[in-house]
């Protein structure tokens, strides 16, 4: 449960953000960094080099798909458990993904926001707050796997 | 950049803290962004990251004696090190932004895997 400076922190550096630019970058990282996570994502087509996955148009769509979802969690730090109960289910028993497979992703996620944001604005307090926000989501999304 | 990259890691994975008691006050993160001695020790694990970095065909044996030493004298647990590898890749991607690019990030962490796997060798 993160306190309310937490809280005010996550959605500052929220705000900060695009959905539409962070999402993709985040996603190709994910494919390109950590190659054994393409298993799960045939459906997008060409993923055969960091170029193809950057350039490929369903890998940036599904960035975006991705970082709309997490938006809900910033809209909902009351309740994330619940808010990505329904998500949770379906990485599990319809996509069948590694639970440790999502770490992976908010470790993507946050070198992309580390480099959008740069060391003034994403200082270790930053880092620390929404960290504790990823770790809480990666929870949620964990808790069905079980 | 080499000296602050150890204060994400007491900061955000505050369990961290139990290895560097002797570090004096790391009461909370603005103590531990200016704390002298933390800067100083941030220098010296760059200095060992670099000696993997000169030693790239050999970095098991050139991490044997450290290894060891994290196991057996200051009983670090292994996990640890993954946190501490993470924090210097974030670190390098706030500083370095936009020229840290996918390729970039996917060698380093390639490096960094080798790095961890070396330092845990001596506990198994």
């Amino acid at each position: 449960v993160e306190s309310q400076a937490e809280r005010s922190a996550i959605v500052g550096l929220w705000e900060q953000l695009s959905v539409d630019e962070i999402g993709p970058q985040a996603l190709a990282r994910l494919l390109i960094v950590y190659p054994w996570t393409q298993r799960y994502f045939a459906s997008l087509g060409d993923l055969s080099s960091p170029a193809a996955i950057m350039g490929n148009p369903k890998v940036a769509t599904h960035g975006k798909v991705v970082m709309g979802a997490l938006e809900k969690g910033v809209k909902n730090l009351d309740d994330i458990k619940s808010t990505y109960a329904a998500l949770s289910e379906m990485h599990s028993d319809k996509f069948h993904v590694d639970p440790d497979n999502f770490k992976l992703l908010t470790e993507s996620l946050t070198i992309c926001v580390a480099m959008k944001l740069g060391p003034s604005v994403f200082t270790a307090d930053a880092q620390d707050a929404w960290s504790k926000f990823l770790a809480v989501v990666v929870s949620a999304f964990c808790e069905q796997s079980r | 950049m080499k000296t602050s990259d150890r204060n994400p890691c007491a900061v955000v994975y505050p369990w961290t803290q139990r290895y560097f008691a002797h570090f004096g006050n790391l009461y909370n993160p603005e103590m531990i962004l200016a704390n002298p001695k933390i800067a100083n020790h941030g220098v010296v694990v760059f200095r060992g990251l670099e000696m993997a970095v000169q030693n790239m065909d050999n970095i098991k044996n050139t991490y044997a004696n450290l290894s060891k030493l994290h196991s057996e004298k200051l009983h670090v647990d292994p996990d640890n090190f993954q946190l501490l590898a993470d924090c210097i890749t974030i670190v390098i991607a706030t500083k370095m932004r936009s020229a840290f690019t996918p390729e970039k990030q996917a060698t380093w962490y390639k490096f960094l895997s080798v790095v961890v796997s070396a330092l845990s060798k001596q506990y198994f």
